[in-house]
Parts: C-alpha cells; structure tokens; sequence
C-alpha cells in the first residue's frame, strides 16, 4: 500500500465487483496487504446480503454460516484459477446456502455435502432466476399484466430499480415489496407448469 | 402485516443501510415477525442490488482478520500465473534451485501441489524452500512468510469452512520427522530430504 491506503482503497471502492476481484488476484503476489484489503473491501461491501440470506435459510443468528462463509470467499476471491464473477452477489448467496446445508448435516451427525466449485455455481442456483434465463421467460412475461411486465422486464435487464420504482409510480421500498409479490407469484406460475408438465 | 407497513419498515432498512449504519437486522426481523419470511425475501432482493457503502474502518478490520489472509498456495498460484510459469515448470526449476537429484522431482511436485491446493499443512514448509522460491519468482518471499505464517495460527472458522477450501490442522514436528528418517535407506532419506522442505512425516 502507498502512504494514503485510504485514499487508495476509497479509489478501488469505485470499481465494480468482477475488476475488484482481478484487481486482488494480480496484487496477490507482490502486494498481498493490498490483496487482503481489496477482498476485504468485497466481503464488507457483501456483507448485509450474507447476514440475510444466513439468517432467512437457518431462521435464527448465524454467525458460525457468516464466520466460515467468510473464509469461503475470500478462498474463492484469492483463486486465480476461479472464473470471475458474473455476479457476485450470486455466487455470495449460494455460499451461505450451501454452508447452511453442511451445517445442518453437521447437527445431524451426517457427512458434509459433496465438494463443489464456484464455477458450478457461477451464476445463480435460485429456480425462478434459472427459468428467467430460458425460453420460459417470454412465457411468464406473457401471463403478467402490463406493470408486472414492465416490472419483471426492467429488473431482468438489469435497469436501476429507483428508476423502476420512480416509472411506476412507487417508492423504492413499495417498489421492492412489489417485486417480493410478483416473484411469488411467477414462483406459483413456475410449480404450476411442472405440476401441469 | 399489510403490504404498506412491510414497506415502511424496509425504507427504514434501507435509508439506514444507504446511510452506511449497520442496520440491527434481529430488530427489523422482530419488527416484522408477523410477515413471516417476508421482510428478510425483500432485504434479499434489495440487497442483491444494493451493496453496502464504502467503509474504511470495516475494510481495515475485516483484512487484519485471519479470514482474509491468503494461503501459502493462493500465494504461490498467484506468483506463478503472473509469472507465466507453469506448475512443472517451477518444479524443474526448484530442483536445480535446492541442488536435488532428478530421482526427488515427482515427490518434490507431489508435495508442491499438495501444499499449494490446500491439502498439506504449510505451516512446516522451510525456510529453504521459501528461499529457492524466492530466487525463482523474485519478489513472492514475504507474501509466502506471511502465508505460512498464518497456517501456524488457530484454525479460523470453527468448523474449518467448506471441504473444497479445508486444511489440514498443523504439520509433525521436526523431530518426528528427524526420528522417522532414522530409520531409512538411500530412496528414503532423498524422500525424506523433499519431505523436510514442507515440514512433512515421510510416508
């Protein structure tokens, strides 16, 4: 690090996820202070997202998830021979389901999950997300009114969600609690259609 | 709980998370008990488009803490990439480096890659071997001192974190390894040589 590492991390602050992770990876060996703070900036900048998802898939305090999935990311930001994130904040989410998972086999006594990698994993194991990306996303868009449409179209083309929110009408919490509503909703479409095959 | 107050209680999350404060998300999960699994669904979606702001202080905290510190093999890999040096290559490289005979190369990369995929402690890997890395990949020495010196510590998650990222705990002592090499013939002792170099128990 320079004689201003705050100014120089506040710099790379402005970077997004996938540079910030090639950027660790290529400080890794001749400036691994830097390498550390550059993953430690990543971990803070994720760090509510993980709180969420532990505490919503273990429905209680999770610190002992947070604390290993905390070693698991940072295993994975250092690991040149790991894909760059498509999304970050993808892969961040199925960390902590997947330490959920060996954690509660670990209460029960049973052997841990099979070992995977993120590159498995590299975009979203969420089934709705999944359909999103398919030819079913044309069919669900076709069974929603046109504010869900207009909804659903903008989140997947990745559109500001305050200039979506600000579109409709809506604040951006009511726009969230929108969105919470309609996901259910294509969720139930989704079991529908492999209910109906 | 009605769609209205659910959003009131995720505006105050989020003008706080945007706020850079640290929301108590056991208040808010309190505070919205009767909406079930609905207020932490909706602070996923929000904040897997929302990270948080930049804070100094928790980035300085977080990198200080044994989690953040690299492995000796992420080092390693780190150096050799950026050199463009492949795996094989170092090896050939490290024979000539530590004056080994050409019959220790497949143990030498055996416990090379043992180390540098996590599966072997680097907790007992020599200073030797630092030192022949070091006049190889100039420059990588103090990152891998630090590595290793970080395998010495306690483990960091108290469950040791996903299997494909585990370790192992701690490396023999240099006197089990001294005693185990007592007892060896010519093959052995160049084993046992290589086995030296990362702290390993000939086997």
């Amino acid at each position: 690090m320079d004689e201003r590492p705050g100014a120089r991390l506040r710099s790379l602050a402005e970077l997004d996820d996938a540079s910030l992770v090639a950027r660790c990876r290529d400080a890794l060996a001749r400036e691994p202070e830097l390498a550390r703070r550059i993953c430690a900036l990543l971990w803070q900048r994720h760090l509510p997202l993980v709180e969420v998802v532990a505490r919503r898939s273990l429905r209680e305090s999770a610190d002992e998830v947070i604390a290993d999935v905390a070693v698991i990311f940072c295993a994975y930001v250092y690991d040149g021979t790991k894909p760059l994130p498509r999304s970050l904040p993808a892969l961040v989410r199925t960390f902590v389901k997947r330490e959920v998972v060996d954690q509660l086999r670990r209460r029960e006594r049973r052997p841990k999950s099979a070992g995977w990698e993120p590159e498995e994993i590299a975009v979203d194991d969420d089934p709705l997300d999944a359909a999103l990306r398919t030819e079913r996303r044309d069919e669900l868009l076709a069974r929603v009114d046109g504010r869900e449409r207009a909804m659903l179209g903008g989140m997947l083309d990745d559109v500001p969600a305050s200039e979506l929110a600000s579109t409709l009408g809506m604040t951006a919490n009511a726009f969230y609690v929108a969105w919470h509503r309609l996901r259910e909703k294509l969720q139930e479409m989704l079991a529908q259609g492999d209910r109906d095959g | 709980m009605d769609d209205e107050t659910l959003a009131a209680i995720v505006g105050r999350f989020m003008h706080a998370h945007e706020a850079g404060e640290r929301p108590d998300l056991d208040a808010y999960v309190a505070e919205a008990a009767e909406a079930g699994d609905d207020l932490l669904a909706v602070l996923e979606a929000y904040l897997m488009r929302t990270p948080a702001p930049f804070d100094h202080d928790a980035v300085e905290r977080f990198a200080a803490s044994a989690a953040a510190q690299p492995s000796f093999g992420a080092v390693l890999r780190a150096a050799r990439q950026e050199r463009g040096l492949l795996r094989r290559e170092l090896v050939d490289r490290l024979v000539a480096a530590l004056a080994l005979p050409l019959a220790a190369r497949a143990r030498l990369d055996q416990r090379l890659h043992e180390v540098e995929a996590g599966a072997r402690s680097a907790a007992g890997v020599s200073e030797r071997l630092v030192d022949a890395l070091e006049s190889i990949i100039g420059g990588v020495g103090p990152g891998l001192r630090a590595a290793r010196a970080a395998s010495n510590a306690p483990p960091r998650a108290p469950h040791g974190g996903s299997p494909a990222f585990a370790r192992p705990a701690s490396a023999p002592s240099i006197d089990a390894v001294l005693a185990s090499v007592q007892a060896m013939g010519p093959d052995d002792e160049l084993a046992a040589e290589v086995d030296a170099l990362f702290g390993a128990d000939p086997t």
